[in-house]
Order: structure tokens, then sequence, then C-alpha cells
């Protein structure tokens, strides 16, 4: 082959690229038309690209008509500096070297772009697939239900090793600009090695070490991303996780589920006000018990104060000891039937929940209203929509029933203001986390430039 | 930078919860360690001089409701010179917390109305823990003997005496509620007499009754009102529901079941002789009647139930005028009428025994029942 | 007006409706305390709108700020000095009341040292809150709390046994000469406006309080003073309640919640007031530690580049309270309150007040001498 030598571009690459084996440099050639390829097989798709580069090569009567057809495809991009060229090499992008001209196609192979249903925010009513894999299928489905110009999709390069595609999707009319340079900022300042998921990056984005409270929303459903684009949010995608990341949240955010949206209002009103009696009674009902059956009995009705004290007849332990011993069993019992498979799991709730209760309140293990407040505390935590905040709720009560121990019905109800207190110096990106929100969210967030 | 700011905050509050640990859940008194009093009775001593004797009642807590017959309750007796210094003695009887805070009900005897009831009922308004809307009585008999019985009807977790006062279960206009912070206004204050009812036993020793009433007079012997008083009483002046009232007219003999009561009234001074205008107006139905009644004769009926109960009622006041005794509060009412000054009260203790009653009685009775 | 700007009165107004200011109010109530109250509330409102207007020049400064840029040095410093003291000891003489009242009618075993601390661990957290959380805070708190309250004082206005006769005795103590104790006692409580020397670095654009904003004020204000003052009447009686020391404790207690979860309203009462006194201290202390920290700010107290200089005051804030708890009496307390609201308060009125017109005036002049 005397006719044309690959452009330096090639070698580098191929330097860079070197031992894997699978990375293809093929020349293409008829009648002293060249053109040359580049790119990793196992990530390309290799009958798109006999299909739309190898076989019209060869049906090209010239080099330069081949050129323009390579030009006027579709899913051709400008070829970028060079350390980006690896990644996108890498990522299953083919360079194409025609004379002196290079240019870079997105023959992308993915397995992975089935659109999965959604599984940890399920709906009665309203969407029930969530997003894909891909990043690419997971703005498709994005951009599908949201057809509007100011939709902005931009793509961010982090400093991991994996070089993920990481885009930013935000609503350009609605989303505030200050907003979007601290997330572009955070995003830059990240210094971690490694990346996988968009719960992973979620935690990064939370500056400090010690958080209990999310401050940004790990969601897979597409029509809470929406809802959240008019809100003037920022959702950032991550390739590979079916899940994205919203931020900034406000705690409200937390306890509203997309149901919401999809009832008679008098209906979600009710619901509404279920989750968050729900959620109130997580965090206090153990607590309360302590505190009402070891410090303030008189609070109790006379009736109930004497069921109370003959449901505790014989059991050994103090009010805060046999809280602490059932909640621990409960939380064991939740772990437990998360990580087991499906089949087993109910089989686990029962033995665990019905036997080992019952069989504690007849051994005076644990007195059975407790096991009635211990249900009731277990049922509460699940009502609370979003996953992250009812394990933060979960890790909460507990400190909150160790301040009740020590300081009674007062530590109760101090504690309680200092939980709000915590909630309310809590900030995500600049957005107060927890205020009442009087005016409609989005004048709320413009209130702190007053 | 900011962790060694938590990391300073963290050892400073660890510094401090240190002493904590040591000081706090000193308080912590779990449920069953406790014992709830569930009646207090205060006789006078026998054996100590100016002294009280001191029932408590406490009640005891059982494993499974449902499968005992009837509640248990134990009793602890005391005589002292003071309540507290024999509530402090009994603390030494039990094992348990003495928990004051569930106690609904001070029965006290006859014979301490008559004495200055300040140095008895002290300790109770003294003490955080006992609730004000605790049921003040007076025993027919002994406290010690009424406080200590257990009528028939009694159930397992619930007190008798309570759901006699509390409107949640009975409900009669024999039946006068009187809360320890009545109470304590009331003897406090000048212009009103207190009144409380008095709980009695029936003979075959199974029942409680209560229908009578006792007004205190300050320093001197309290004086009964009847069944009927008690009843006018407590209708007028709190609206009593069930109120029923039989008329004997020439032969037709009328039961009439009263709902509503409505009763408002005014001292009038400046026309004529002092007066108190009382204005009764009552609403009702006949309950039971010898003969077939006509539905458009309701009026006439109306006339003569409220003729009838006007004399019933004027007869209550003028025992009370005579007997100089004020619960109604109409000493009250003429301070609360009248711009605060000097010797006010002075002027009514000369007016109340010479004032005249003139009540106007006014009943409306919806229907004759469900039969004509 | 701002709604945080209400929530900044209303919660001051509301944490003293319980602790010394009724006690103080119906002690005097034969001695013109009548009207005193309504001096009270034209003085209260007054002095809110002077303190509102003059803050609403220096939009988003606080008062070191604005008496740093505007007065000289030697008057700036003792005057923040001496208001920093003034905030520390109302925060503490609240802080105090309260853990008296837990002692004596939540946990009556507790030693006072851990009531403190149960207060102070929470509230230490508040005070190193931004201005803008404790803003969020206080709302949300308060909008829990609200209901209860509000609730508590209907069921108590509708309760069959408030009788009005004592209510109708107290007003008619209108004739007397009003009493400054009474007036500074019920003009103190209005004055949650103060709160501005530091929370007004958060409003931005304080406006001159509005027609409706000041009428809507004056309504709260009149509705929870005479609340204050005459609804225990109601209940505890007119000669009766002047030796009660927390009288809106046992009108509460004599509330009664028939079918409720709870049956003792006290409870809930309690809890509510115990909230937004919480909110108070911190708001207080807040204050106090703020003003402290722009007199004395030790620049070279560092420990690892975090300064030392606030831990440092919050702990000084800590022992203090712990020792003034541990050694005061309630009638020292009592006293002590007594005396800021007769001789302290109008003082540092006058003083807040003075200090910003002399700051508007150095402001407008822009004299060299006086700008730093």
């Amino acid at each position: 082959m005397t006719g044309q030598q690959a452009p330096a571009i090639f070698e580098d690459l191929s330097e860079q690229f070197k031992p894997s084996d699978d990375i293809i440099q093929t020349p293409l050639q008829i009648k002293g038309q060249y053109a040359f390829l580049f790119y990793l097989k196992s990530v390309v798709d290799g009958n798109t690209l006999q299909q739309t580069v190898i076989k019209p090569f060869f049906e090209m009567a010239s080099e330069e008509g081949f050129e323009s057809y390579i030009q006027s495809l579709p899913n051709r991009i400008e070829v970028p500096s060079k350390e980006k060229l690896f990644i996108l090499i890498s990522a299953g992008f083919v360079l194409i070297a025609i004379g002196d001209q290079t240019f870079l196609l997105d023959i992308r192979l993915v397995k992975d772009n089935e659109i999965q249903d959604t599984i940890m925010e399920p709906t009665i009513h309203g969407p029930q697939k969530a997003l894909s894999e891909d990043i690419e299928v997971s703005i498709n489905i994005i951009r599908q239900r949201y057809h509007n110009p100011s939709l902005k999709v931009e793509d961010i390069m982090v400093d991991d090793l994996s070089n993920r595609a990481i885009s930013l999707i935000y609503d350009g009319e609605r989303a505030n600009p200050e907003m979007i340079k601290k997330v572009k900022k955070q995003l830059k300042n990240l210094n971690t090695p490694l990346f996988q998921s968009a719960g992973d990056l979620q935690h990064f984005l939370n500056n400090s070490k010690f958080t209990l409270f999310p401050t940004s929303m790990v969601t897979e459903r597409p029509d809470r991303i929406v809802y959240n684009l008019v809100g003037g949010k920022v959702i950032i995608l991550i390739d590979g996780s079916p899940n994205v990341i919203i931020a900034p949240v406000i705690f409200f955010d937390f306890m509203s589920s997309m149901e919401d949206n999809y009832h008679v209002s008098i209906v979600s009103l009710f619901t509404i006000v279920l989750r968050y009696i729900g959620l109130f009674t997580c965090i206090l009902l153990p607590s309360m018990y302590v505190a009402m059956t070891s410090y303030n009995p008189d609070i109790l009705r006379v009736e109930l104060a004497l069921t109370v004290a003959g449901g505790r007849i014989g059991v050994p332990y103090p009010s805060f000891v046999e809280v602490l011993f059932m909640l621990f069993f409960t939380e064991l019992l939740t772990e437990a039937s998360m990580r087991l498979p499906k089949a087993v799991s109910s089989t686990a709730t029962t033995v665990g929940g019905l036997i080992l209760g019952t069989a504690a309140t007849e051994a005076a293990l644990v007195s059975n209203i407790m096991i009635i407040i211990i249900a009731a505390v277990a049922i509460s935590t699940f009502v609370i929509p979003i996953n992250e905040l009812s394990f933060a709720v979960r890790v909460i009560r507990l400190f909150l029933l160790v301040y009740t121990a020590l300081f009674g019905m007062v530590g109760l109800l101090i504690g309680f203001i200092g939980i709000v207190m915590v909630l309310t110096n809590k900030d995500s990106l600049g957005v107060p986390y927890l205020q009442i929100p009087w005016m409609g969210k989005s004048d709320e967030l413009r209130m702190d430039n007053r | 930078m900011s962790r060694y700011k938590k990391m300073i905050k963290r050892s400073l509050i660890l510094i401090l919860l240190l002493p904590l640990l040591t000081q706090a859940g000193c308080a912590f008194k779990d449920i069953d360690k406790r014992v709830f009093v569930v009646g207090i009775g205060i006789d006078p001593s026998e054996k100590v001089r100016h002294g009280f004797k001191v029932t408590l009642k406490m009640i005891k807590p059982v494993g499974d409701v449902k499968s005992v017959p009837s509640q248990t309750y134990a009793y602890l007796t005391h005589e002292s010179e003071s309540v507290a210094e024999a509530i402090r003695m009994l603390e030494t009887r039990v094992d348990k917390v003495l928990d004051l805070g569930h106690n609904r009900i001070i029965l006290l005897n006859e014979k301490l109305l008559s004495k200055d009831i300040d140095t008895f009922m002290d300790f109770f308004t003294r003490r955080g823990d006992i609730q004000m809307i605790t049921y003040m009585a007076v025993a027919g008999t002994t406290a010690e003997e009424t406080i200590s019985f257990e009528p028939e009807t009694e159930t397992p977790a619930s007190i008798a005496l309570y759901n006699f006062f509390d409107n949640t279960g009975t409900e009669s206009p024999y039946v006068l509620t009187t809360f320890l912070f009545e109470f304590r206004r009331q003897v406090l204050s000048k212009g009103v007499n207190a009144i409380l009812p008095i709980i009695d036993i029936n003979e075959d020793k199974t029942a409680f009754i209560i229908n009578n009433a006792i007004v205190l007079k300050l320093e001197e012997k309290p004086v009964k009102l009847s069944e009927v008083e008690t009843k006018y009483f407590n209708s007028l002046l709190y609206n009593a529901s069930g109120f029923s009232y039989k008329i004997e007219k020439e032969d037709l003999i009328m039961v009439l079941n009263i709902d509503t009561v409505k009763m408002k009234y005014k001292i009038v001074l400046d026309e004529g002789p002092p007066r108190i205008d009382m204005k009764v107006t009552k609403y009702g139905v006949i309950g039971e009647s010898n003969k077939r009644l006509d539905i458009s004769n309701l009026k006439k009926y109306d006339k003569t139930a409220a003729e009838e109960m006007k004399k019933k009622v004027i007869e209550l006041l003028t025992k009370l005028q005579e007997n100089d005794i004020d619960p109604f509060g109409f000493g009250l009412r003429y301070r609360a009428t009248r711009l605060s000054r000097e010797g006010l009260m002075d002027e009514w203790d000369r007016i109340y025994p010479e004032i005249e009653f003139n009540v106007t009685m006014d009943v409306n009775l919806k229907s004759t029942g469900a039969v004509e | 007006m701002n709604r945080f700007l209400f929530y900044l009165i209303l919660i001051s107004m509301m944490t003293y409706m319980v602790s010394t200011t009724p006690r103080t109010l119906i002690e005097e109530s034969a001695n013109g305390t009548v009207p005193s109250l309504f001096l009270a509330i034209i003085a209260g409102m007054v002095v809110t709108y002077i303190i509102i207007s003059k803050f609403s020049h220096f939009p988003g400064q606080g008062l070191p700020e604005i008496l740093k840029s505007y007065t000289p040095k030697w008057f700036a410093m003792p005057i923040l000095f001496i208001f920093s003291i003034v905030w520390f000891y109302v925060g503490l003489s609240t802080l105090i009341t309260y853990t008296f009242i837990i002692n004596r009618f939540l946990l009556p075993e507790m030693s006072i040292y851990v009531v403190v601390l149960t207060f102070v661990l929470i509230i230490t957290y508040g005070i190193f809150m931004t201005t803008k959380s404790i803003f969020y805070m206080s709302e949300i708190i308060f909008l829990i709390v609200i209901p209860f309250i509000l609730f508590v004082q209907i069921k108590a206005y509708f309760s069959l046994h408030l009788n009005m006769d004592y209510i109708r005795i107290a007003i008619m103590q209108v004739n007397q000469l009003p009493n400054y104790k009474s007036f500074t006692t019920a003009t103190f409580i209005a004055m949650g406006a103060a709160n501005l020397v530091i929370f007004n670095r958060y409003f931005k654009k304080l406006k001159k309080p509005t027609r409706k904003g000041m009428s809507l004020l004056t309504l709260f204000f009149s509705y929870i003073l005479l609340t204050t003052y005459f609804l225990p009447m109601g209940f505890g009686g007119f000669d009766s309640l002047d030796n009660a020391l927390y009288p809106w404790i046992l009108t509460s207690d004599s509330i009664r919640m028939k079918f409720g979860l709870i049956e003792r309203i006290v409870f809930i009462f309690i809890g509510a007031f115990l909230a937004l006194s919480v909110v108070t201290i911190t708001m207080q202390w807040h204050i106090s530690i703020q003003l402290l920290s722009s007199v004395f700010y030790f620049k070279r107290f560092k420990w690892k580049s975090v300064n030392l200089t606030l831990p440092f005051f919050a702990l000084c804030f800590w022992a203090f309270s712990i020792y003034r708890a541990k050694t005061v009496t309630s009638d020292a307390l009592y006293r002590g309150v007594e005396f800021f609201d007769m001789v302290i308060l109008p003082i540092t009125i006058t003083l807040l007040i003075g200090s910003l017109w002399l700051a508007k005036r150095g402001a407008a002049s822009k004299c060299p001498d006086t700008k730093k």
C-alpha cells in the first residue's frame, strides 16, 4: 500500500489504547480512494457502521462525494481536543479520516438502553416507566415529555476516572442562572476518584462530611423530573445510572409524592395530611411512650395509664430499653426484607413481625402496648414517599429517643425543636432547606435577595 | 477548617454531657413502679388533736383487663397533724412512688367543713401535680368509709365515682359537680358560698347515692340542701339536663322532661325595695301522663308547669336567704355590676337578708312526646 | 409589614402570657391594673411604631453596624455592651421562669441543673444559627403551636365553668388610678420590636409600619394582654388568685377535655408555651451574643484557626444561667423581673430610641469626625 498514510492522530490513539485487543484501525481503499477508521469494536455497533460508513464508501464514486456524505450524517460531531477525543473513542465513537479531514461519528453500541419500570417510587396512577441506564435514552425520555426550546441540556466533564457522561438539564427560562453556576461549580470541585451512580454523586455534592438529611434528591420518575424542571430546578444525569439528581431540594419535596398531582384535590389533601401525621408519628411516638410511661404518666387518661401499667407488669427493663429493643428488631426486619429476594422477604416479615412480636409479649419481655406502638411506627415510616427521608427519620428518632430518656417530656419537646432547628439551619445550594412556603416555591427562592 | 470547628463543638458537648449522664434520669420512674392514687379521703383525726386522718385509695393495675371480674384497690390510712405529713408518712408504706397526678376525687368529712378549710385544702392547691379538675365531695358518713366503698356496678379499669361526676357516664340533675378550682375560688371569694355534693351509700351496701348537696358557710355549720333543692339549684346554675318534674293538678298527673334551662337574673336596687329579678326559661316535652293529652292544650300545660315550678324556685331561694348562704353568687353579681369601692361587700351583707325574689318562669313544652 | 416582623413581636408577647406577667398584673388587681392595661396598649404600640420606623432608615443593618458607622466609638461601645447584658438578662429570666414551671408541674423530681441543661443544649445550637434560620425556625414553631394555644383559649372562653362575674368584678376596678408596676409589666410584653437591634440585619427593605399592620398588631396585642389578665380571673376568682404563682397554669388546668386524647389540657398548654419560650430565649440570646461580639472580638483567641470568642461567650452564658437557676428563689426572680420592668426597661427603650435618633442625625449630617 503505497497510497496514503493514516493521519498522525491515529498513531497517538493506538498508542493510548494499547494493548487493548479491541481497537480496530482499518484503512478503506478502492480505486485510489482512501479512508481510515479508528474505533473500539466492543462499543461500536458494527451493523450501523457497515450500513452507514463502509457500504457507502464502496458505492461512492469519489472521495469528495464520500466526504460530503459523511459530513451530512446526523450523528457526526465536531472533532474535539485530543483528551476529549480519547474519552469519546472509548465511549463508542468512530474516527474517520478522509484525506486530511477527520470526522467523528457516534455509532455507539449500548446494550442497557431498555426503559425500566418504576421500582423506588411506584404510583397507582401516573407513568409506570422510569428512565434508562443509558444517558441518551434518558434524555430522550425527558425531552419527549417536555417539548420546549428552553430546555437546555449541557454536558459536563468531571474529573473522575470513569469519565462518564454527565448532563445538566434545566429550563433556561425558569432556572436561576446563579443556581446553575453553583451546580456547575460543585460538580467541577468534586475530588473523588470514582463515582458510579446518581446516589454516589449525591453524597459528594453534599458538602459536609456528616449529614443526615439529604440536600439533593435522587429520583427515577420522569414525571417528577419534568415537574421539577418547571419548578426551575436543575437535573443532573449520569450515564449508567437509571436515577437522576434533582437540586436544589427542600424538605417538603421529600414529603410530596407524584401521586398528589393525579388525584382529586380533596383526596390528595387527605393523603398529604395523612403523610404528615405519619411523619410526626414515626418521629415522636417511641419517645412519647418513654416520656409518658416513665416521666409523666398523668398526661394519659387514667384508664389508659392503667392499661399501660398493667401491660408492663413483669417487664424487666425500663421503658426506653424496651423501646430501643423493639426498634432495633424492626430496623433489622426492615433491612432484612429489603436485602432478601422477594420470595423470601414476605416470610421473613411474617416470622419477624408476627411471631417475634407475640412471643416477646408472651414472654413478658415487652408490653403489649409497646407492640402496637412499634407496629404503628413501622407502618408510618413507610408512608414517607421518598426513601432517603425515611432513612433519615429512622435515625433522627433514635436521637430524640435518647434525649427524651434523659430529660423526659421536656426533652421530647425541646428535642423536637432541636430537629426543627437543624433542618432550618440547613441549606441546599443556598436555598433554605425548611421553611414555610407561603408564596409558592419560586418566589420563596428569590426571597433571599430582598 | 470546618472540621476543627466541629471537633471543638463535639468535644465541648461531650465534656458537658458527661456530668449529665450522672445527673439525668433521676426523675425516671417507670409506670409500673408507680402506684396511682385515685381517691383521697380526709376525716378529722381521732387520735391527734386538730389533726387529720387521710385515706388514700390506690388502684392496682391488672395485666389483662378483660380477664378480671372487678377492679382491685388498696387502701392506706394515716393520722397526722397535717395532710402533707400524713401523705409523706404513707409514702413509707408503699414500695412504689405515690402518684397523685391521677387523683380525681377528694372526699371531705362533713365535720371538717365548719373548720378552717385552708388548713387542709392548702396542700392540694400548693402541690403542682394535683389536678385542678379534681372533683370535690362530702362524704355522707366518714370519708374513709365512703372512699373505700366499691359499688357493684364498677368494672375493671374504670372508677365509679369518676363516672358520676365527669358527665361522660351518668348525667342527672341530682348530681352536682364541683371541681377543685371552683371550690377554691368559691371558698376564697367574697360574695359566694361553696357548694359540694354529698356522697351516700345505700343501706344494702351495693351502690352510691349522690343526690344531696351541702353549702359551706365560713367557719360555721354548713347547710344541707334536699334532693329537690339540689336538683333545682343544679339545673338553674349549670343547666343540668335530665331534669324531670311531676305536676299534679286536679286529677291530671303529668311528668315533664326538661332538656334546656336558661336562667338570667338581675339585681335591682333603685326601684323600691331591693329585689332580684330572675327569669327562667325551660324547654321540654311531656314524658308521662295518666290521661290522654290534647296537643292543642300545650300552652295550658306550659302555664300550669310554670306556676308549680316557680313556687319551688322561690322556696329554694328563700331557704338560702334565710340561712344567709349564697351558692348562686348573687353577691358576686352585685360586686360585678358596681364600680369598686370600699365597703361594697358590707353593703351587700346588709341588703341580702332583706332582698326580695321576683321569679318569672317560662316553660315551653315542645310536644306531648310520641303519643297524645 | 413583613410577616417575620409580626412573628418577632407576637412570639415575645405570647411567651410572657404564662410566665411572670400575669402574676404581677394580678397581684396589683385591686390597685388599678385595668387602666394601666389600656395605657400599656397605647404606650406599647407607640413605642413599637417608633422603633420600627427608626430602624427603617437603616435597612439591612443591625444596631452595631449603625452605631459604629454613625456615632463616636466612646458612645457606641458602652451602649452595645449594656444592651447585650440587658438582652442576656431577659433571656435568662425567661429561662429560669420556665425552668421553675417545669420543675413545679412537669418534672418535680428532676434537678434544676438538668432542666436548665435540657434547654441550654438546644438553645446553644440555636444561637449560633444564622439570623435567617432563626426566623424560619420561629415561624415553623409558631405555626405549629398557635392552633393549640387558640384551642385552649377558645375552650376556656366557652367553658361552662368560666364565671363571667369574676371577670366583671375585675373590670369594675377600672375606677382606680393606674399604677406604674402594672403599666411597665404590661408594656414589656409588647417590646418584641426591640429585637430588631440585630434582626434588622435580615430586613433589607423594612418599611415604616403601615396603618393596616399597626392596627392588626394593636388588635393582637390587646387580645393577648386582656386575655392574659382576665381569663385567669374567670377561673381562679378575683380575690383568690393573688397568691397563685402561675395563674395561667392554674387556669389551663381548670379546663377539661372530656373526650380528648389527653384529658388535662394543662400539658398541651405548658408544651405549647415551652416551645415558644425556647424560640424567644434563642432570639434573645442570639441578639445578646451578637451584640457582645460586636464589642469584644478577640482576634487572637483562637484554636487551630477557629475563633473561640463566640463559643467562649456561650460557655459564659451556660455557666451563669446554671449558677443563677441554682441559687435564685422564685421570689427573688419576681422581684428581679419587676425591677427590670420598672427601671431597666424604660431606660433601655429610651437609650435605644435615643441612639437611633443620634445615628440618624449622624447619617444625615455625615460629619467626618463621627464617621469611622
